[in-house]
């Protein structure tokens, strides 16, 4: 069954169908609102701010026409919003670089060398995401994890093709130049080396 | 194409089809200038890293985020949950206790029912009526069963009545057991209905 004969049968009143639906994309909702989180402490939210999305999605489902969008457009647009309007209400409670996941570990030394490395790499590129205004940040996540096209990526943000191009290539810059002070440290080069061996 | 020209299509570098000319044009001129090499490689080594950050869904093992969202639209719309998922929503006590009324109402009609049948000295009672009903058969017949009765020994008992028996039990009025009996299936149905009910409207 296609997604367009699934919804045209939930809006007939086949309700449990919408739960076929949701499996359909849940993965992909789950990674883009994870990565749209700012700090390991709202991560654990991930799963909820995406059953609000779902469940948000089912109450305005009348009101979805396929022929203005793809479901799946329409659905990343809705968790979108979700976490900004999160993130919003987090602002008062500001989270801290304490809880944000980079904080220096102390178990460094019983962990092997590689992934430690490791690890430090993701948190940094986390980081560096994270510290993108929002619309570049959306941008990138959706281009380079949810690797949607421009078009796509243009329709979820309201955008034209062409600023979504210039929005992505803030994004990179920005995180290359975050990212700059790392390759610069011996201790990337020590981790090149081990990668190449 | 000039150096700055060249380091603003870093960013779409990985954008662009394999053959397209701006593509080809930046691959040139890297290849002569080591300046925007150099840049091109960070540029590379951070797009190989903004990959290294992605989550992989699967991380969390099974989620129960589709059947959360479920329940919820159940909740608000309990109409809509299927009669299958719905039955088992109801109460064990109170399904124990319509379970036992209707194992009693089953009891009290077998009972009845046995006693309605071995219920002794039923024959002579329809006899003893078939007396009362003069008049309404005609004199001679009535005359000739009880010739008949009286006369022989033979047919003392049983069958005799049974000419006249048909007609009078349609008019004696039911006995306590018939009473039972009907009460009991009314409790059966009654008993039956109202589970059907309540796996329809219960959550
Ligand atoms: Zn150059």
């Amino acid at each position: 069954m296609t997604d367009s004969q699934l919804i045209r049968e939930i809006k007939d009143g086949n309700v449990q169908l919408y739960s076929e639906l949701m499996l359909r994309y849940e993965r992909k909702i789950l990674s883009f609102v994870y990565h749209m989180l700012k700090g390991a402490q709202m991560e654990i939210h991930a799963e909820d701010l995406c059953a609000e999305t779902f469940y948000k999605a089912y109450r305005s489902l009348q009101t979805f026409r396929e022929v203005e969008a793809s479901f799946s457009t329409w659905l990343y647009t809705i968790a979108r919003n979700t976490v900004l309007s999160e993130l919003r209400k987090q602002r008062s409670g500001k989270v801290s670089l304490e809880e944000s996941g980079i904080t220096p570990q102390s178990s460094f030394e019983s962990l092997p060398e590689q992934t430690i490395l490791r690890n430090e790499k993701v948190d940094l590129v986390r980081e560096a995401i994270r510290n993108l205004p929002e619309k570049q940040r959306s941008a990138l996540i959706l281009r380079e994890y949810e690797q949607l096209d421009y078009q796509e990526i243009a329709n979820i943000l309201g955008q034209t093709v062409s600023s979504v191009k210039s929005l992505l290539f803030r994004a990179r810059a920005s995180v290359k130049t975050q990212l700059e002070s790392y390759f610069a440290e011996p201790v990337y080069e020590e981790y090149k080396g081990m990668n190449h061996r | 194409m000039k150096c700055n020209e060249v380091q603003e299509r870093f960013g779409e570098y990985n954008d662009l089809p394999v053959h397209d000319l701006r593509r080809q044009r930046i691959d040139e001129h890297i290849r002569h200038c080591s300046d925007c090499a150099e840049e091109f490689r960070i540029w590379e080594e951070s797009a190989d890293l903004i990959k290294t950050g992605i989550f992989a869904a699967g991380a969390l093992g099974e989620s129960r985020i589709a059947s959360n969202v479920m329940s919820r639209i159940y909740m608000d719309e309990s109409w809509r949950i299927p009669v299958a998922d719905r039955t088992y929503n109801i109460s064990s006590k109170m399904r124990r206790n319509l379970t036992a009324v209707m194992a009693f109402c089953l009891t009290m009609f077998i009972f009845s029912f046995i006693y309605s049948i071995i219920q002794p000295g039923q024959p002579q009672e329809t006899t003893q009526s078939g007396n009362e009903l003069k008049g309404m058969f005609p004199a001679d017949m009535i005359q000739d069963a009880h010739s008949i009765s009286s006369k022989s020994s033979i047919f003392e008992g049983v069958p005799v009545a049974s000419i006249t028996a048909p007609n009078v039990l349609r008019i004696e009025p039911p006995s306590y057991p018939h009473y039972w009996m009907a009460l009991s299936i009314f409790g059966v149905i009654f008993g039956l209905l109202t589970m059907n009910w309540l796996s329809r409207i219960k959550y």
